[in-house]
């Protein structure tokens, strides 16, 4: 058992560069991660991430190599820089897969905070999010209706 | 819910490499005493002794006396606490790769389909459109 990391593979049918987009621009990770980001994709900046009911967190923005490496980290405390001791690093890293893309996530650090403190952790934010995916999936719906109509 | 010192003790005494090795190696055997599993790793049997001690305090494993033995076994139950927060942290990050394969896949295909553009353009729209 590891308990300093989360690891977690997915294959997405788009192309790296789609995917890209989806984790670094702001606009779209509130569509997938929190209620609002704000951030830059670039190193060393700092940013947000925000939810209606329990708050925002700060994140700094570490490494980012468009379109195969988005790296920051978060959950440090208030008012000092997060550094391999006091954060959880989230690392996404893209591998072309014969035009998809296998996208691969660690959270790691959990050796220094605790888990129960991580964004994704507490119930309510199940909660929250299984009206969250609701929406989404009619969204997602919406969307797929119209490519097909204008396909046609 | 999971919260306030019990947790971060057990956190705090699952943290450490030598600690989960030593929670590997009784999960295996079922019980060991401190000499046979100081045995099976690079350190003292003083040292296991104290990450013993530590793993004990946060309700981790269980010592027996037999005879002139103390065996330690795991307490499962708690194990399962520990890795619990750690599983919830994990199951968001599923949903959250589901989404962001659904936005990706959906983004592609509008890209290939005449005259749509999914790129973050929906932006404003969702906000908060669900409550």
């Amino acid at each position: 058992m590891d308990s300093d990391r989360i690891e977690r593979e997915i294959v997405i049918a788009a192309p790296p560069e789609v995917v890209w987009r989806v984790i670094t621009d702001p606009a779209q990770v509130s569509m997938w991660l929190c209620d609002l980001a704000d951030f830059e994709a670039k190193p060393g900046t700092y940013g947000t991430v925000a939810w209606k009911e329990h708050g925002s967190y700060d994140l700094r923005v570490e490494e980012v190599e468009q379109p195969r490496l988005f790296s920051f980290r978060w959950v440090f405390p208030a008012g000092s820089q997060p550094d391999e001791t006091n954060s959880l690093l989230v690392e996404f890293t893209l591998t072309e897969e014969d035009g998809a893309t296998r996208l691969r996530l660690v959270e790691s650090g959990f050796r220094f905070v605790d888990a129960s403190d991580a964004p994704g952790s507490a119930a309510y934010i199940a909660d929250h999010e299984r009206g969250w995916d609701q929406y989404l999936a009619q969204l997602v719906d919406y969307v797929a209706d119209r490519a097909r109509a204008a396909a046609r | 819910m999971l919260h306030g010192v019990e947790e971060d003790e057990l956190w705090a005494a699952v943290s450490e490499p030598t600690r989960r090795r030593l929670l590997d190696i009784l999960l295996e055997r079922g019980e060991a005493t401190a000499t046979a599993l100081a045995g099976e790793l690079p350190v003292t049997r003083q040292a296991v002794a104290k990450h013993l001690a530590v793993l004990e305090r946060a309700g981790l494993v269980t010592s027996e006396r037999r005879g002139r033995e103390l065996r330690f076994a795991v307490q499962p139950e708690r194990l399962d606490t520990a890795a619990e927060a750690m599983g919830r942290v994990a199951a968001t990050w599923d949903r959250r790769l589901e989404r962001i394969k659904r936005l990706a896949e959906v983004a592609h295909a509008g890209q290939q389909g005449p005259g749509e553009s999914a790129g973050g353009r929906t932006s404003r729209s969702k906000k908060r459109g669900a409550t």
